[in-house]
């Protein structure tokens, strides 16, 4: 059986279109009916008459009902629900992602390299791209035993956002794959391996110089290896692909 | 402090955005149509106004795991460039040249996938287009005693297929009859034929050999008449992929 209570409250919860709200209406209804009767009795109320005098102190079910049902707006109920569980489904995502995804020695690597960055000496050449800004500047030049001459040409790339990386780039640094180096000679091949060798065909040819390479999230830096037949003078980097027509001239200093 | 519910959707609504922020950047932002993808791309290789060619999408749902990769292949170009670059997503990962490294050429290029030839390039005049694939017997041999590599070549089969065109900058050539490989046909060879072994190796196996075949479409006018012929070249890798 319930109790007149438990009918007046079912009466008012009856009110209420946002349904979760219901029990935690009832419950706090029921605190202060509760502390409502004790209260009677406290001042000399017998216990059923101190339950008759509070019940009816809480008013028409139904108005009671309407009013809080203004209060407990669906719409304001469910969007709230909503937010929960989108919070809570993003945190667990973040979770298993930073579980299962996340290569955290390819992310602390990129973070550290983006610190590492070293401003282009002054007078750098340098060009503006729609991603990024581009510096080339000449390295050291070496004398392999071989006989043959490297060039180094460094080069700096600051980008406009970190949209342009991904985890791939972090085995694979790619964004001057497809850059043209030329000197007073003409123009340098990517290395060509020998067929029964293995080993590079011959000089005049480029390479990218992976000890040296940063990759940031919006900032990096390699060098790039040209190997010669002698010390050259001057290099050139452009990108013909790209459809823009920049170039990027380097000098070494030649000793007298 | 209470928070009416109205400030709690707030404050959940602002945590959200926190939380996805988080997820997006150790995700390395990943992109989730093809004009994100090209975005990326042009980022990456410091490229400008990239316009989709061709889009190819596959999944693949390996028997180790219970969410599908899904591949995206994507031919695009900006001016005279074309590119080919694909793209993985699994779950919310999406990775770029996971599976083949871009590919960036000038006036034309071409890409295979799963049994298809595809030529991008200009060609609105092109009414119809023809190709030529040579492929060529190539073992190379290594020698572990002198640590050297013998290149045996042997014998010569040239493909021949019709084109379709796909749009003013797109031809496909279809390089098998019905839904596997022909016998024989170009993809079998393409795999069959490329061979890296040891000499004295007694196990049988065998490495496949990354070559790059001719190839050679001929672009036909109107009225049937040769307008261009294009010399070309694809990596045998990309002639036996499936995906």
């Amino acid at each position: 059986m319930r109790d007149d209570f438990q009918i007046w409250v079912d009466a008012v919860c009856e009110q209420v279109r946002f349904r979760p709200d219901r029990k935690g209406i009832e419950k706090e209804l029921r605190i202060h009916y509760e502390d409502h009767c004790k209260a009677l009795e406290r001042l000399g109320y017998e216990g059923p008459l101190a339950a008759e005098r509070s019940l009816r102190a809480m008013g028409n079910a139904q108005e009671v009902g309407r009013a809080l049902d203004g209060v407990h707006k669906p719409w304001l109920g469910w969007l709230w629900e909503f937010s929960r569980w989108m919070v809570r489904g993003l945190a667990m995502l973040l979770v298993m992602t930073m579980l299962w995804s996340v290569d955290w020695d390819i992310l602390i690597k990129c973070t550290r390299d983006e610190l590492a960055w070293e401003e282009p000496p002054p007078g750098t050449a340098r060009v503006e791209l729609e991603h990024g800004t581009l510096w080339a500047a000449p390295g050291d030049v070496t004398q392999d035993p071989d006989g043959t001459t490297v060039a180094e040409i460094d080069l700096w790339l600051q980008r406009r956002d970190p949209l342009g990386t991904d985890s791939t780039e972090h085995y694979y640094s790619s964004w001057n794959e497809f850059f043209t180096y030329r000197d007073e000679q003409g123009e340098l091949t990517v290395r060509v391996v020998d067929e029964r060798t293995r080993m590079s065909a011959r000089s005049r040819y480029w390479r990218s110089k992976y000890s040296e390479e940063r990759t940031g999230w919006t900032r990096c830096q390699k060098t790039v290896e040209l190997v010669l037949d002698g010390p050259p003078r001057w290099a050139e980097v452009s990108y013909p692909l790209s459809g823009r027509d920049w170039v990027l001239r380097v000098e070494w200093e030649v000793e007298p | 402090m209470r928070l009416t519910r109205g400030q709690k959707i707030g404050r959940n609504l602002l945590l959200s955005v926190l939380l996805g922020a988080v997820l997006y950047v150790l995700l390395w932002f990943p992109p989730c149509t093809v004009r994100g993808m090209l975005d990326r791309v042009e980022r990456q290789y410091l490229l400008s106004d990239l316009e989709p060619v061709l889009v190819e999408r596959k999944s693949l749902l390996y028997s180790n795991e219970w969410l599908s990769t899904h591949f995206t292949y994507l031919i695009a170009r900006s001016g005279e460039t074309y590119i080919a670059t694909e793209f993985s997503r699994h779950g919310l990962e999406v990775r770029s040249e996971w599976r083949s490294l871009l590919k960036m050429s000038r006036e034309v290029l071409c890409m295979g996938l799963d049994g298809t030839l595809y030529v991008a390039g200009e060609f609105t005049d092109a009414a119809s287009a023809s190709m030529e694939v040579t492929a060529e017997r190539t073992t190379r041999m290594y020698d572990p005693d002198t640590e050297e590599y013998n290149l045996i070549i042997g014998e010569r089969k040239t493909f021949t297929y019709e084109g379709e065109k796909a749009g003013d900058a797109l031809f496909t050539f279809r390089l098998r009859k019905g839904t596997g490989w022909d016998h024989g046909g170009l993809e079998e060879v393409s795999r069959e034929w490329y061979s890296a072994r040891v000499i004295g190796d007694t196990t049988g196996a065998r490495g496949i050999l990354h070559r790059d075949l001719p190839v050679r479409a001929t672009l036909y006018g109107q009225d049937g008449g040769v307008l261009d012929t294009l010399e070309l070249a694809i990596d045998n890798y990309e002639l036996h992929r499936t995906w």
